[in-house]
């Protein structure tokens, strides 16, 4: 038999149960100098959950107007490669990226159009485009053959097509061969028309298998007059090409996925200033709030640090009473802490309400000059479990020393006079 | 302190089997006391009390009487396992099966084991402040047991609510209650948990005359009907004389070049 079993000891439960018991009575006995301390605690966290959502608003806001602008988030390749197909399927398969499609040369990458009042619109740009293609709206599906086309909104008021309506125009493409000048003439079916804040110039968007017959046609290979008709796979066949388009996934895997084709000796370009720019940004601003967060962090645990041990220190006799009544070390040092538990959590949910009518107002305002539903202050579920352990944390730290002080209290000390 | 054996702790440790559920019968060994010796402070406040001699059987009451400052509370510390005595001869603790050698238990440093035997089987009346301001009555009675995970209510519990006339005050708060009725409640939540030894620190010097008498005859008569053995600290010799209860006094020895000063309680001759 163990010396410890000669006595009645309390189960874990009871002691936990007992001691959080006595924790929550004392708060509610407490409870204006609890109130106070938890205004205390919020009045701190509030303007610190303010400014870290004013700052995710305002870094957002910057984002996603350079997101709004898909060029931002591509990759584009400087002049003529030799890029096979194994290599861009393998690109387009990388999390960094988001859309690959494989492109002519340059100077195979325009035609001239003849629209329906036979009128020749010359050296139109024509991009490759495919399923996902970040340029084109979501509504909008990217041909799935060859012979089909999309259509810029400059370009179709200048070919009379209306969206809507189905319309129709013919590619004449030039080639010298053998000597010769020849044309061949490809008519085509006008899909649907992107919008000009998607794309701004005259282009269209076609099948890449369109461009690489084309090309083959100009590099003298193939016939475009019917015979072989240009299909879907004729793209397969290809297995290099000459450029592709290329876009990251986001603002962030741009220089990742840009770094990872230079790697591979291809000359490419991007936006990284601007996206620079606002990382920079970002980064100068975190800081800011982390070193506003740690002063308000360091000036709520002195702040709480110190009530509590006045508190423990005014409420000496009681703790010794609980000594005495068999109440462990462990216990009575248990109940500055599970206070400074609920005094932070509870200055925290206030904290949050505040938060949430701070920023309404805000985006109200905001809404009204900037004419749009973005947020100008929103925290994030990460941001809120954060606040929360950062609350712990200050609530551990602070209760230490009470609860140290406690601990030392002799059981003695009730027997002596009050 | 050395001479103390530890063959004794021993015997009680490989023993033990103490229930605190269990009504001690009265007229057995509670505690034997032998030079035990205790001090108060350091150096030049340094003040010793010494207990030459106590056999206390369970149920029995003794009066410690002194004037204020003798060292009666000094010593109710110690009999109390809340400070360690300075040296005993002899400091034996009968529960249940065995006896257990307290000096032995505190030369070793097992705190736990004191705590929990001062908690099981000691109960408390402090002159005034003997409750948690901020549980109600009813949780004060109850703290006790809770700690120790007894159930809350049982016969015990009933005979002190109605013995002490707490039924109307158990919701109250401490605060609201008046000097005498705080006092009942400190003795119920000192009783409530059943424990084989009541000590009582001046448990009425903060009340009236007429209500001290009454506050003291239902502490003694509620400690008979629990069984539990009574030491009652008080500077009121005339009460204690009145009630015949037995009695050790404290002796004053002055303080020489080479002694800090002193106090004997001992049973002055009949």
């Amino acid at each position: 038999m163990t010396p410890a079993a000669a006595f009645p000891t309390p189960g874990l439960v009871t002691a936990l149960t007992e001691t959080w018991r006595m924790a929550w009575r004392d708060l509610v006995h407490d409870r204006r100098a609890v109130l106070v301390f938890v205004l205390t605690v919020a009045a701190i966290v509030a303007p610190l959950l303010l400014l870290l959502g004013l700052k995710n608003g305002f870094i957002d806001t910057l984002r996603q107007n350079l997101l709004r602008d898909p060029r931002n988030l591509e990759i584009i390749v400087f002049g003529s490669s030799e890029l096979s197909r194994p290599w861009l399927d393998a690109l387009a398969a990388r999390e960094d990226s988001l859309f690959v499609v494989p492109k002519t040369r340059t100077i195979n990458a325009s035609v001239d159009l003849l629209d329906r009042e036979r009128r020749l619109h010359t050296a139109v740009e024509v991009l490759p485009t495919g399923p996902g293609d970040p340029l084109l709206p979501q509504a909008l599906n990217a041909p799935r053959e060859p012979r089909q086309v999309l259509v810029s909104s400059i370009l179709a008021e200048r070919l009379g097509i209306q969206e809507g309506v189905p319309g129709s125009v013919v590619a004449v493409i030039k080639r010298r061969h053998n000597g010769r000048a020849e044309h061949a003439r490809v008519p085509l079916e006008v899909l649907g028309i992107v919008p000009e804040r998607h794309f701004p110039r005259p282009a269209i968007f076609a099948h890449p298998a369109l461009l690489l017959a084309a090309e083959d046609y100009r590099d003298g290979v193939r016939h475009l007059d019917g015979d072989p008709p240009i299909r879907p796979e004729d793209a397969d066949r290809r297995s290099t090409f000459a450029n592709a388009r290329v876009y990251a996934s986001s603002l962030d895997a741009v220089a990742g996925l840009a770094g990872h084709m230079r790697a591979h000796g291809i000359e490419v370009r991007t936006q990284a200033e601007r996206i620079a720019a606002v990382q920079a940004l970002e980064r100068t601003l975190s800081l800011l709030f982390q070193a506003l967060a740690g002063i308000g962090i360091a000036g709520c645990v002195l702040a709480l640090g110190g009530a509590l041990w006045v508190s423990t220190e005014r409420k000496r006799r009681a703790v010794a009473m609980l000594r005495l009544f068999g109440a462990s070390r462990r216990s009575v040092a248990a109940l500055p802490v599970l206070q400074a538990v609920v005094i932070a959590v509870g200055g925290l949910l206030i904290a949050f309400g505040v938060f949430a009518i701070g920023a309404s107002i805000f985006n109200g305002l905001l809404a009204a000059s900037l004419g749009d539903t973005r947020y100008a202050a929103r925290l994030g579920a990460g941001n809120l479990l954060a606040a929360m352990a950062a609350m712990l944390l200050v609530a551990i730290l602070a209760s230490s020393a009470a609860a140290w002080h406690a601990s030392r209290v002799a059981p003695a000390e009730a027997l002596r006079d009050p | 302190m050395m001479e103390c054996s530890a063959g004794l702790a021993e015997m009680a440790t490989t023993r033990g089997g103490l229930s605190p559920r269990r009504r001690p019968a009265p007229g057995r060994r509670l505690l034997d006391i032998q030079d035990l010796h205790c001090r108060r402070g350091d150096g030049v406040r340094a003040y010793h009390v010494a207990l030459p001699d106590l056999r206390l059987a369970t149920g029995e009451v003794i009066a410690l009487t002194g004037a204020s400052g003798s060292g009666k509370s000094t010593l109710l510390e110690v009999l109390g396992l809340a400070a360690p005595p300075a040296r005993a001869g002899r400091f034996l603790w009968y529960g249940g099966e065995g006896a257990l050698d307290l000096v032995a238990l505190w030369q070793r440093g097992t705190e736990r084991r004191l705590a929990g035997l001062r908690a099981a089987r000691i109960g408390f009346v402090m002159q005034t402040g003997g409750l948690l301001p901020f549980l109600t009555v009813r949780e004060n009675l109850l703290i006790n047991r809770r700690l120790l995970g007894m159930p809350e209510e049982d016969d015990h519990v009933a005979l002190i609510v109605d013995s002490l006339e707490l039924g109307d005050l158990l919701g109250a708060l401490p605060a609201a209650l008046s000097v005498g009725q705080q006092q009942r409640a400190s003795i119920g939540r000192a009783l409530a948990h059943q424990p084989a030894l009541l000590l009582a620190d001046e448990p009425t010097s903060a009340l009236d005359p007429r209500l001290a008498d009454r506050v003291l005859s239902l502490l003694l008569d509620l400690a008979r009907r629990s069984g539990t053995a009574v030491v009652l600290a008080t500077h009121e010799q005339g009460r204690v004389r009145s009630l015949a209860l037995r009695r050790f006094a404290a002796e004053l020895e002055p303080a020489a070049d080479d002694a800090p000063p002193a106090a004997r309680f001992v049973e002055p001759a009949a």
